[in-house]
């Protein structure tokens, strides 16, 4: 059987037919399925590139090479969608490397000449997995020439060079002295992408190629590399005419950005074109610079559009820089509000940026007691203004219940959060359509988000949960990791009753810093135990978390009882609630129903049935208070506590809940008796407790 | 002899708009209220120079620049009123910040390996909103207007080489910045920056730290000129308005062309 009849065609020297031939045949016989058949038709193919070859190589010695003929349309619809070809099967290096590699050059030469393919990553794709299988001289041979080839496309973007640099190991010519600046040169190219889309680009003629390429590659590259000047002079040169792609429009609104200059009549128009594009098309970061200019030039109708359709695509922070940049000049307050969205929503701006910013506004005495508090988190990170939800209340401002919502996110009490989100949503007059404070309000409901649906999920655990404190069992190797080293700290931040062991496990594993902890826990002002630590007689338990437990209770039924709890009682069920929510946030952060009930002293789930839940409140209330009290000095004087804990234990009985109870409730007395003394002689951290419940 | 800013028809014209360019500095100098004080600039009107003062202006050229003679303080003169003292540190980053956007340039910080640069790129990111792409050229040219009026107190500068100079430092800072404030907060960062690079271990993370939170020796004092700059209502920032007022483009005195030529010939 003859080459031609393996490769089933006549005799020819066309080397593109030989190709072609041979991609055919390959699709019948491959290498790992019919290895001899793939060998029989690997030799026809290189035996009959060879004699093209040797033909070539006798009419270069006649003449010089000519330039091969651009055969492919210059301008085709089908950019893109065209077959790329398929590499050819591996070449064993020998004799023909230098033809080979000079085939591949001509190919390249072929491939750079056409306006369609020379922008199709896929078509360079298929060109290189073709050298990769010449041997390393030629493919060497390839990288050099190759390199000296492209500098005739000077003009083509950078990311042609950039999809060549690794695969023709440009990079190493960085090595090579001689061809350093070369080199140097290329890198710079790649690192130059298109400004516009190559696949628009593609489908434009050699000559509406290089235009467009000429006058916006320049800008593009100067607004790369941050050279304002060039950008100048290139824009006052009027090399950018016309327009045919949005992407140019875009290109010219980030240079007269960069330029400072904002100009009415001149970019209307092309945030008006910018507008009409499909929804998508534009980037969070268009639309903001888009939003930038409606900012500066006054369009507040352009600028909440921009907001709304950074919103929808879930932008949070650019939608909120753009609205404190709208607001800072013009209203204090909603700029405050504004400002803390943004820090809120992943603004990483320094504490010097706010200093300079406080220059801006005006802060006194008679200012609001919001606005103090507001100003503080911007500031310094932390306020101590608003330290419990009961001063809300006092709060006689149309904000109110906005100011509600955002204390209960920044204090981390998720329940209030809960609550407020499930309050009937009373607007204040101005808070209407498009109006700053509207807008605050969906910036803050979207930080509440997550809080919403992790306690929907906690709902359906409540039932399963009890008393998440002292009975707690040890957390095992899994749990501890079940959380990262940030996640504990903020989580033991938080939550000041989280069972005392461990945080001494945390601690011994590095997880916790127990000075850190206490410093930020003082400075946060989320210190329930200093609420619960002053007078009684001021009955502050309307405070967030006790909201959240007669939540908790009217969850489990026990609403009457909550109602009528005694005011300790009640104060108890508040800790408790703090004590209970990192267990509900450590049980829903990828932790198994089974280390749920390991936690919960081993009880399988289903053994906690709603009985059992008033019960194991009442529990945890006495265990709370007699804790929180007899860790005190003056116990003595404070014997009315006791009558309490008694009142409790009746009630506990009369709920019958039976024996059982009663022999808890002793239990626990009877443990809980000998903490002054142990709280004294031991670790730190009990020192450190009894420090925070003295306040 | 007083150097007084002469009345004409218009209110305020190019002259107040020159002095104003000391403001900032001379805020800033308000420091305490004694009057003996060598950097104590308490007292020193706004608007109007006067040459009893040189003794004071005088001390604080020796003390704080090292100025003795006229050559020194035209040549500490130029590097200010060029911006090339300090004004141009981070230059390429200002730039840079101006030509991304917010999420662009966070990607930019996130991107370098060494701390204290990315510290510095913050500080880029955080100073520029109130600079512009200007950066902190405003330290140098506030400080060139200051020691301007300095050097024509204690005699060193001509009345013609003091208008020449103020007419440059005015056209470069018309065209760097927006308003008043932005060049007063240009001045300030700068000098925060400053504060920060003239510490023996600045280049540490820690250090750069205390740059991004504020820390710095100079904040304090910084803090207080804002305040003052805003509770003074004869600082002229207040009034002198900073667009529509045509400011002068002046050649270069012979006085200043003849000294270009002999640190010429001392160069050859």
């Amino acid at each position: 059987m003859s080459i031609w009849q393996t490769l089933g065609i006549d005799a020819t020297r066309d080397e593109s037919t030989i190709r072609s031939a041979y991609r055919q045949q390959l699709r019948d016989c491959h290498p790992e399925t019919d290895p001899e058949g793939f060998q029989r038709l690997r030799d026809a193919f290189e035996q009959a590139m060879a004699q093209t070859a040797e033909t070539e190589q006798d009419v270069a010695v006649a003449a010089p090479p000519e330039k091969t003929p651009v055969t492919e349309p210059l301008y085709t619809e089908q950019t893109g969608t065209e077959p790329a070809p398929e590499p050819s099967a591996p070449v064993p290096s020998g004799e023909g490397d230098s033809s080979r590699a000079s085939q591949q050059m001509q190919l390249m030469q072929q491939l750079l000449d056409d306006p369609a393919r020379r922008l199709d990553r896929r078509q360079w794709q298929s060109w290189l997995d073709t050298c990769s299988t010449l041997s390393l001289a030629a493919q060497s041979q390839i990288s050099h020439q190759a390199s000296v080839l492209m500098l005739d496309y000077r003009w083509l973007p950078g990311d042609l060079v950039d999809w060549l640099w690794q695969p023709l190991d440009w990079a190493m010519l960085l090595r090579d002295q001689a061809q350093q600046s070369l080199a140097e040169h290329l890198d710079y190219w790649r690192r130059n992408h298109s400004a516009l889309p190559l696949n628009w680009l593609a489908q434009q003629s050699h000559n509406r190629q290089r235009a467009l390429l000429n006058s916006f590659q320049p800008l593009s590259a100067a607004l790369q590399q941050g050279n304002i000047g060039y950008i100048s002079f290139l824009l006052h040169n009027d090399s950018v005419t016309s327009f045919e792609h949005p992407s140019q429009a875009l290109l010219l609104l980030r240079c007269w950005r960069a330029l400072d200059f904002f100009d009415h009549d001149r970019a209307m128009p092309l945030l008006d074109w910018l507008l009409q594009q499909p929804p998508g098309w534009l980037s969070a970061d268009d639309l903001y610079v888009m939003g930038e200019f409606a900012v500066r030039c006054n369009n507040e109708k352009l600028m909440f559009h921009l907001v709304d359709q950074l919103l929808e695509q879930q932008h949070p922070l650019q939608a909120s820089q753009l609205l404190y940049l709208w607001y800072q000049p013009r209203n204090q307050v909603l700029s405050c509000w504004l400002g803390l969205q943004m820090k809120r929503h992943g603004d990483a701006r320094a504490p010097m940026f706010w200093h300079a910013e406080q220059q801006l506004y005006t802060l006194d005495e008679q200012s609001p007691l919001a606005l103090h508090w507001l100003c503080d988190l911007l500031w310094q990170g932390h306020s101590n203004h608003i330290r419990q939800a009961q001063q809300l209340a006092e709060i006689s401002d149309c904000h109110t219940q906005l100011l509600a919502l955002q204390w209960g996110l920044m204090a981390g009490d998720q329940a209030f959060v809960t609550r407020q989100l499930e309050l009937p949503f009373s607007a204040p007059v101005s808070l209407v359509d498009h109006d700053g404070w509207y807008y605050v309000d969906r910036l803050i409901r979207l930080q509440a988000a997550p809080v919403s649906e992790q306690l929907a999920r906690w709902h359906t655990l409540l039932p399963a949960l009890g008393d998440a404190n002292a009975e707690a069992p040890p957390l095992n190797d899994q749990q501890l990791q079940a959380l990262g080293a940030v996640q504990w700290q903020e989580l033991v931040i938080r939550y000041h009753a989280l069972p005392e062991h461990w945080q001494h496990q945390l601690t011994e594993r590095g997880l916790i810093n127990p000075k850190a902890v206490q410093a930020m826990q003082q400075t946060c002002g989320i210190t329930p135990q200093l609420e619960w630590e002053q007078d009684a007689s001021q009955n502050t338990a309307t405070g967030a978390a006790s909201e959240s437990a007669s939540e908790e209770s009217a969850a489990t039924g026990d609403e009457t009882e909550s109602e009528q709890m005694p005011e300790h009682a009640t104060n108890a069920l508040l800790l408790f609630a703090y004590a209970a929510l990192p267990l509900y946030w450590f049980v829903l952060g990828d932790v198994s129903a089974d280390q749920v009930s390991q936690l919960l002293n081993g009880a399988p789930l289903e053994a906690i049935d709603g009985l059992w839940l008033p019960l194991a409140y009442l529990l945890t209330s006495l265990h709370l208070t007699l804790r929180i009290y007899m860790a005190q000095p003056e116990l003595k004087k404070r014997s009315r506590n006791l009558l309490v804990a008694l009142g409790l234990i009746s009630a506990t009985l009369f709920s019958g809940s039976g024996w059982l109870a009663l022999m808890t409730v002793l239990h626990q007395l009877i443990c809980y008796g000998e903490l002054p003394d142990s709280g004294k002689d031991s670790s730190d951290k009990d020192s450190s407790d009894n420090k925070d419940t003295k306040g | 002899m007083t150097y007084t800013t002469p009345t004409g028809a218009a209110r305020w014209n190019h002259q107040h708009w020159w002095l104003t360019l000391a403001a900032p500095m001379l805020s800033f100098q308000r420091r305490c209220s004694c009057s003996n004080c060598v950097n104590c600039a308490q007292g020193h009107p706004w608007l109007r120079i006067e040459h009893e003062d040189s003794g004071t202006y005088r001390n604080m050229l020796e003390r704080d620049w090292g100025i003795t003679s006229y050559d020194d303080l035209h040549e500490i003169l130029q590097s200010l009123a060029t911006c090339s003292m300090h004004g141009e540190s981070l230059e390429e980053e200002y730039s840079h910040y101006a030509c991304m956007t917010p999420a662009a340039w966070q990607q930019f910080c996130n991107q370098g390996q060494d701390p204290v640069y990315q510290g510095l790129l913050r500080f880029v990111g955080l100073s520029a909103p109130y600079t512009g792409r200007a950066g902190i050229r405003g330290f140098d040219l506030a400080r060139g207007a200051y020691m301007t009026r300095a050097g024509l107190a204690c005699g060193l500068l001509s009345q013609e080489e003091f208008e020449f100079l103020h007419s440059y430092m005015a056209l470069r800072a018309k065209g760097m910045f927006d308003s008043w404030h932005q060049y007063t907060l240009s001045m300030f960062f700068g000098r925060i920056y400053w504060g920060w690079s003239t510490q023996d271990d600045a280049s540490t993370p820690r250090r750069v730290e205390e740059l991004l939170a504020g820390e710095c020796p100079v904040r304090e004092n910084i803090r207080l000129s804002m305040q003052r700059i805003a509770a003074e209502p004869e600082c002229p920032m207040h009034f002198v308005p900073w667009d529509g007022i045509e400011l002068p483009d002046l050649d270069l005195p012979a006085s200043m062309r003849a000294r270009e030529e002999r640190a010429q010939e001392a160069q050859a």
